[in-house]
């Protein structure tokens, strides 16, 4: 049980800027994910959160007290990787060994044992050599083993990547589990943003040794900090707009062509000083209608364009629209689809509801609205 | 003379290597333009059947006709096509600009003529900034895209691309699936593309060829393959086999029904009725995960509702993938929220039968 504090830490390897100034604030008892893609830095975070890396800048504290010069050994941290390292004995003689390092009494380590072995689910493999165990089995293996260190807080790094889909999402199900009862501080490595998503209290987003956005998973998924962050999530990321803001009437422009929207929408970015900003939505946020002279309201941006390409992924469409020499992207449901009955270069207007909508800076791309 | 309807036709194409047949008749045709996905797991013959109408192989039996002219004799270099291999095998050595002129090059085009296509095929395909680069400095995504402008360089009648979109990076695949589509209509060329990942054929194909052990076992059009697989297998292969399944047992009367997933299951009477009609006692019934619906109780279900386990779920930001189990049966559904259940308690799972596939238990044939 600890909170974790990361203080303008920095990193660099030769000439490499691996993390650049990273403050962290990790609650006791979260998963907190750190997600990037690969090279972002978040291995070398975990790392040193872990002692098995020495920051070349800032500070990091476990409840306030300052750990940055204290070694791994002894800052009571279990790390689980992607390629679990078990010895080859029982599983039992597994769990068993931190324990017995730890001084424990034979009674005491076979009672302990077998209630994590318990708390994971391997309790019926205890005798077991761990050669006989398939995949995801080892990793609880793994998982039990770490636990039988009675670390502060877990360090994961990827640990499900080599389980197969349904595998993994049962295992995802059973940390998420454990992590109830537990209350642990669990920090949790990953490039896969599903895995992010679906586990983790907040989730810290990285881009080239920068963090981009803290926030729960419905905030960096809806609420992206930055552009990147908004890229980056989702299948697609989001679509990203440049647009100006006509000062006498507070339109919205794409280009030269105007696009409707409300002009409170438009005064709200003058008002922050912006006559150019960069607009953003999801591809699910926006509807396609056909007539050109459709009814709409202040709920909703709408803007014309033309078809470009259409995209079949079996579960749904993905439909490439452009306009003024931009392209964003639309998804659509089968039905949908087909109620629509689209083809490549029908004029369409998409409708996007203009409380999903939002704003970026164009210099620093930070989100303004 | 005018100019054949298809650019390109494949007629009854024969590949033996050792005894095995790798390509067993194979036939199709294309249109001006057309982009055809060439879809089948690694060793089902999708490689070599690109290098037979490139005339790097030469087929046992089969004509490859290139605008209504067969060209089994002509050479490679002769027959207006342009292979892309899976192994980007560029000069590591030469700068991105040179990698893509040297096919050019070696046409002996002029110096303004290569400069003017290296320029247009570097701006579709985003590498502007890197011509200067060398090769052996690029990152995985820009070497693939170097390729592929490569390839494209060469101006070609048809474009024969093999796994391009292999070994990328998810969101670079993305966004590279889409240039490509567009590419193809801004270009006008006709390209082949051959493919493992089922997501490719049915984003990028105007057609799709399924090629399961050298033989083609289905084609059309993405969605008609989608929603109508000839054969089990294809559906599972098409969901990289997470398809749900659910295998029912009719008595020769049509009295009793059982279900592999339990005993707790209702099935709508309608849809019984459907059943009956069948002339098969085992039915598989599939569906894929948007047409599933798992939730804490189903009312009415129009189809087959069995009692499932709550498993897990992935949050993919817009929507919910939701994970059900019952003997063994894995059900998975698509939804905008989480249904208000815990890990393991008990779920109802429901496949309407207007959206499933019905496949003959034996066979694995398509019945409905």
């Amino acid at each position: 049980m600890v909170s974790i504090k990361l203080v303008n830490i920095s990193k660099t390897f030769g000439s490499v800027e691996a993390l650049k100034n990273v403050n962290l604030e990790i609650r006791d008892g979260e998963l907190f994910a750190i997600l990037g893609p690969s090279g972002c830095g978040k291995t070398t975070l975990l790392r040193i959160i872990a002692g098995l890396e020495k920051p070349t800048k800032g500070r990091v504290y476990f409840d306030d007290i300052d750990v940055t010069n204290i070694p791994a050994e002894i800052r009571d941290v279990s790390m689980v990787f992607q390629f679990y390292a078990l010895y080859p004995t029982t599983v039992f003689n597994n769990i068993a060994l931190p324990l017995k390092s730890k001084g424990y009494s034979k009674a005491d380590i076979e009672k302990r044992v077998k209630e994590i072995a318990e708390l994971v689910g391997i309790d019926k493999a205890l005798k077991l050599h761990v050669d006989k165990l398939n995949v995801a089995d080892k990793q609880k293996v793994a998982l039990a083993r770490a636990m039988a260190k009675e670390p502060r807080v877990y360090l994961f790094d990827e640990p499900l990547t080599i389980l197969d889909p349904v595998t993994r999402v049962i295992m995802r199900s059973e940390l998420k589990k454990l992590q109830q009862k537990l209350k642990q501080t669990i920090i949790y490595v990953t490039h896969d943003q599903i895995e992010a998503l679906t586990l983790a209290d907040r989730i810290a987003v990285m881009n080239f040794g920068v963090v981009e956005q803290v926030g729960t998973s419905w905030d960096v998924y809806n609420l992206p900090d930055t552009t990147f962050v908004g890229w980056f999530l989702g299948e697609p990321g989001m679509n990203f707009i440049e647009v100006t803001v006509d000062e006498d009437d507070l339109s919205i422009k794409i280009g030269s062509k105007k696009i409707f929207s409300d002009p409170s929408l438009g005064k709200k970015l003058l008002d922050l000083g912006l006559d150019k900003a960069l607009l953003g939505f999801r591809a699910e946020n926006v509807a396609l209608v056909r007539e050109v002279s459709a009814t709409y309201n202040s709920n909703n941006i709408a803007i014309d364009g033309v078809i470009k390409v259409i995209e079949f992924f079996g579960t749904h469409y993905v439909v490439n629209v452009e306009t003024e020499g931009s392209e964003f992207k639309v998804k659509l449901s089968v039905s949908e689809f087909n109620k629509l009955m689209l083809s490549e270069n029908d004029r369409v207007k998409a409708l996007i509801k203009v409380d999903k909508v939002c704003f970026f800076n164009l210099n620093n791309n930070r989100r303004v609205l | 003379m005018s100019k054949s309807e298809y650019i390109i036709q494949v007629k009854n194409i024969v590949k033996t290597y050792n005894g095995r047949k790798v390509l067993n008749d194979i036939s199709f045709a294309l249109k001006r333009g057309e982009l055809l996905a060439i879809l089948g797991p690694p060793g089902s013959g999708k490689t070599t059947l690109l290098k037979i109408i490139a005339g790097l192989i030469k087929q046992d039996v089969g004509d490859i006709i290139i605008d209504g002219r067969i060209v089994n004799d002509l050479p490679p270099y002769e027959r207006g096509v342009s292979l892309v291999f899976e192994t980007l095998a560029l000069y590591p050595n030469m700068s991105v600009y040179e990698n893509i002129a040297s096919p050019l090059i070696a046409e002996k085009k002029d110096k303004e003529y290569i400069d003017k296509r290296v320029g247009e095929i570097a701006k579709l395909l985003k590498i502007e900034h890197i011509l200067d680069r060398k090769a052996d400095k690029l990152s995985g995504g820009e070497r693939q895209r170097v390729a592929i402008a490569r390839a494209l360089a060469k101006e070609a009648e048809i474009y024969l691309l093999d796994e391009p979109l292999s070994n990328l990076d998810a969101k670079i695949r993305y966004a590279l699936r889409t240039e490509f589509k567009k590419l193809k209509s801004i270009l006008g060329k006709t390209i082949i593309l051959a493919t493992s990942d089922p997501i490719d054929a049915l984003a990028l194909g105007d057609n799709v060829i399924l090629l399961f052990n050298g033989a083609i076992i289905q084609e059309g059009r993405p969605s008609d393959v989608y929603y109508a697989p000839r054969n089990i297998s294809i559906a599972r292969y098409l969901t990289g086999n997470v398809l749900n399944e659910v295998s029912i047992s009719i008595d020769s009367y049509g009295k009793s029904v059982s279900v592999d997933a339990g005993q707790e299951f209702s099935i709508d009477p309608y849809f019984l009725k459907v059943l009956r009609e069948v002339s098969e006692t085992s039915i598989t019934l599939a569906s894929y995960a948007d047409a599933c619906i798992i939730d804490k109780s189903i009312e009415s279900c129009s189809g087959i509702k069995i009692a499932g386990e709550f498993i897990g779920y992935e949050y993919r930001g817009s929507e919910y993938l939701i994970y059900a189990r019952k003997n063994g049966r894995i059900f998975r559904s698509l939804r905008t929220n989480l249904p208000n259940v815990t890990f393991g308690e008990k779920v109802d799972v429901c496949i309407p039968h207007t959206n499933a596939l019905l496949f003959s238990s034996k066979t694995g044939d398509l019945i409905r």
